[in-house]
């Protein structure tokens, strides 16, 4: 068991330095799977490039956030 | 020879080897070159041993839209980890690696052996993805034409042209800085993803596998734009950080 979660965890690690960009890019990309299914298929592309566009700005924007000072 | 066949199979091959080669070169200036070959090496081994065992049949039994999403995926969230990192450093945000250090590090890590896992994994996938797209043009073509040899032998001689091309780009891009090259690297990563990953869940690209320049070409202006935004938010949170803590100073 801890050796599975081990890994997972370095998986995660090795792969997500954000969980806030990674969850978008993943949202991104379940949208326009979901778009291809209804056959919107054209469009998905367009979709998929303006959504991980979008995490990406969203994530920075996130980051330029001033942090509360104590 | 079916001269056709030789031609179709090296312009589809040769677009994978690009796509493949475009890795391995990325992969190697942003990481370190023994990384990226043990990568591409690997998938190569992986590769001859897959169509060992299935074959012709291989068309059968992989699942190319299965791996294309898993690929995608990865490259993806990799491409966009390094792409951020690279633009909060030319933004300021991050500070900017120290290349002196970073040589005397990749000096010890080679001493020691050691091998960049990131570096290899995503080489190895790159690599193996083509690599098995490469298999199937060729398998494809040479079945349905009869003409396997020419089939072959037009998939070779495009892998022999892109090897050539970057063997010829390897010493100009060692020259580019680190920052830069994590860039072109996230660039690219991320477009390779965006393609890959689509492709995987049924998207319908406007130009098939050339979408990947106008990806690149997006993905390089959302980049440009996000580093000037970065860094005009940070001179303008900068002074009033400044402030805040005079202020707090003075009390």
């Amino acid at each position: 068991m801890r050796a599975i979660s081990n890994f997972f965890g370095y998986v995660y690690h090795f792969l997500v330095d954000s969980p806030l960009l990674a969850i978008l890019a993943l949202a991104a990309l379940a949208i326009a799977g979901l778009l291809s299914l209804i056959g919107a298929a054209a469009v998905a592309g367009w979709l998929l490039f303006v959504l991980v566009g979008g995490a990406l700005g969203a994530d920075l924007s996130r980051a330029m956030k001033p942090k509360a000072t104590k | 020879m079916d001269w056709g066949v030789a031609i179709a199979s090296g312009l589809a091959s040769g677009v994978e080897f690009v796509e493949a080669f475009t890795i391995v070169l990325a992969v190697a200036a942003g990481r370190n070159w023994r990384s990226s070959l043990q990568g591409a090496v690997l998938a190569i081994v992986a590769l001859a041993a897959i169509v060992a065992v299935f074959g012709v049949a291989l068309l059968r039994y992989i699942p190319l839209d299965v791996l294309r999403t898993v690929v995608g995926v990865f490259l993806l969230l990799f491409g966009l980890k390094w792409l951020r990192k690279a633009i909060l450093r030319q933004g300021g945000v991050l500070r900017m690696h120290d290349e002196a250090s970073i040589f005397a590090h990749e000096v010890e890590q080679l001493k020691k052996g050691a091998t960049d896992w990131e570096g290899l994994v995503t080489s190895f996938n790159g690599v193996l993805l083509e690599g098995l797209e490469v298999v199937f043009i060729v398998i494809s073509l040479g079945t349905s034409m009869r003409a396997f040899g020419p089939a072959i032998g037009g998939a070779a001689v495009a892998l022999l042209i892109v090897l050539i091309a970057g063997v010829a780009l390897r010493s100009p891009l060692q020259k580019v800085p680190e920052n830069t090259m994590k860039f072109a690297v996230g660039v690219m990563l991320t477009t390779f993803g965006t393609l890959w990953a689509g492709e995987g869940l049924g998207v319908h690209w406007w130009d098939a596998d050339a979408s990947a320049i106008w990806l690149l070409a997006g993905y390089i202006l959302i980049t440009w734009g996000a580093v000037a935004w970065v860094r005009a938010r940070r001179m303008a949170v900068q002074p009033a950080r400044a402030q805040a803590s005079a202020a707090g100073g003075s009390n």
